[in-house]
C-alpha cells in the first residue's frame, strides 16, 4: 500500500472534486492493467465496504459480478483500488488520502465490527461444543469413576463382614440418611458386571452419583413400592437401557443383609407429573398394598425430559447376603 | 490497531512467541477448567433434557 502513498504524493491531483479516486485510478491502471479483479472482497460485498453516499452514482456499476462486462473499466478499476485501499491498515489509508480520512474511518469501524462479531461467534460455538462434550462425555467419565469406587468399597465391606455396621461405607437400610449408599442394584440384562449404588433421595446431586431411592417410597423388600430413579443419559447413565428390560428380567437389589430378586412384569411411558407410578399400589390412590413391588423411572425419550420411562417389577425371591448370589439368578 | 480481543490477549501476553503460545494454552486450560467445574454444572439444570424423576 506504500505504492499509493508515493504516487499520491508525487502526482498532482487532476480533479479537485475527487482527488483520492483519481490518484487511485492512475496507480492501479499503471501497475496492474485494465481489469484487475481483486480477490480480497467478493464483488457483491464491495458496496458494503466501499460504498459512499456521495459516490452513489458509481456504486451500482460494481454492485454484482454481472456488472463487470458492461461497466466502464475505469470506474470499476477505481472501485477495486478503493476497496483494496480500504483493506489496508487505517493509518496507511489516512496517510495516503488525507481528504478521505472520514470515509475510511467509517469503513474501518464496519470491518472491525464484523471481525469482532466473528470472534464472538467462534467463541460461542466453542462454548456450545464444550458444553455438549462435557455433558455427554465428561459427566460419564466422572460418574463412572465415582460409582465404580463406591461399588468396590461396598463389595469389600461385604467380604470383610462389616457391611451395614456403623463404620462401614455400606449403610444399613434402617440407618440410611439422605445421600447414603445403602444398596447395590444389579441388572443382568444390562451386563454381567452391571452394578450401581443406590443412594437415599432423588435430588440432583444424588442422581449424579448413581441411582436414587424415592424417600417417600418403601424400602427394599417391603410390601408396597420400592421406587428408584436413574439417569438415562449422562452421569454414568445407569438406566440407559431401561427400555431393553423385558417382562421376566431380574433386577437384584442387594442390601447389606439381603438379596432381593425382583422380576419385571410391565412398563409404561408417562408424563413427568404422573407421580402415581411410585405409589405403594401404582396408580391407585390410597391403595392398600399386598405385594412388594419395584419401580424404576428414567427419562424418555433419550436426551429429553418430555416423558418418563417406567418399569415395574415384583419381588420373587430373597436370599441372605453372604457375598455370593446363586448363579442362576444372574442368567439373563 | 485492530478491534480483536484475542489479538489483545496475544499482545498482553509477555515474552517471545513460544512463551506466548504456552501461556495462551495455559489460559485456555484454565478457562475450560472453570467451565467444567462451575459453569456447566450450574447451566445444566436449566436445560430441559436431564430430569428422570416423577413428581
Amino acid at each position: 500500500m506504500a505504492r499509493y502513498a508515493l504516487e499520491d504524493g508525487a502526482a498532482p491531483r487532476p480533479e479537485a472534486s475527487r482527488p483520492a479516486r483519481r490518484s487511485l485510478d492512475d496507480s492501479t491502471a499503471g501497475a496492474a492493467g485494465p481489469a484487475p479483479r481483486h480477490a480480497a472482497i467478493p464483488a457483491g460485498l464491495e458496496s458494503i465496504f466501499v460504498a459512499d453516499p456521495s459516490d452513489g452514482e458509481d456504486a451500482p456499476a460494481v454492485g454484482g459480478p454481472a456488472a463487470g462486462g458492461s461497466a466502464d473499466p475505469d470506474v470499476e478499476d477505481a472501485e477495486s483500488a478503493a476497496a483494496q485501499a480500504g483493506l489496508s491498515t487505517p493509518e496507511t489509508a489516512a496517510e495516503a488520502q488525507p481528504g478521505s480520512e472520514e470515509r475510511k474511518g467509517a469503513n474501518w469501524y464496519v470491518r472491525e465490527a464484523f471481525g469482532l462479531l466473528g470472534e464472538l461467534l467462534v467463541t460461542a460455538g466453542a462454548f456450545l461444543l464444550l458444553f455438549v462434550g462435557w455433558e455427554l462425555f465428561w459427566t460419564d467419565v466422572v460418574a463412572d469413576m465415582e460409582t465404580d469406587q463406591v461399588i468396590a468399597q461396598m463389595e469389600a465391606a461385604v467380604a470383610a463382614g462389616t457391611a451395614g455396621s456403623d463404620t462401614s461405607e455400606w449403610v444399613a437400610v434402617k440407618a440410611k440418611k439422605l445421600g447414603d449408599a445403602f444398596a447395590i442394584i444389579r441388572i443382568p440384562r444390562f451386563g454381567k458386571n452391571y452394578a450401581k449404588p443406590i443412594r437415599e433421595g432423588t435430588g440432583r446431586e444424588i442422581l449424579r452419583q448413581g441411582v436414587g431411592h424415592y424417600s417417600s417410597s418403601q424400602d427394599p423388600g417391603e410390601v408396597g413400592n420400592f421406587a428408584v430413579a436413574g439417569h438415562r443419559t449422562t452421569y454414568g447413565k445407569p438406566f440407559n437401557k431401561i427400555d431393553k428390560l423385558q417382562p421376566g428380567d431380574k433386577v437384584i437389589i442387594e442390601t447389606a443383609e439381603t438379596f432381593f430378586i425382583y422380576e419385571i412384569y410391565d412398563h409404561e411411558i408417562v408424563k413427568p407429573s404422573q407421580g402415581e407410578v411410585i405409589w405403594p399400589v401404582p396408580g391407585v390412590s390410597d391403595g392398600v398394598p399386598t405385594e412388594a413391588l419395584l419401580t424404576m423411572t428414567s427419562c424418555n425419550p433419550e436426551y429429553s425430559s418430555r416423558e418418563r420411562y417406567v418399569q415395574h417389577g415384583k419381588l420373587v425371591a430373597t436370599y441372605t447376603n453372604e457375598g455370593e448370589l446363586p448363579a442362576e439368578v444372574l442368567e439373563v | 490497531m485492530r478491534l480483536s480481543f484475542y489479538g489483545l490477549i496475544w499482545r498482553i501476553l509477555p515474552g517471545p512467541k513460544p512463551v506466548k503460545a504456552l501461556l495462551a494454552l495455559a489460559l485456555l486450560a484454565g478457562v475450560v477448567y472453570c467451565l467444567f467445574t462451575w459453569v456447566f454444572p450450574w447451566l445444566e439444570p436449566l436445560m430441559p433434557f436431564n430430569d428422570v424423576t416423577v413428581e
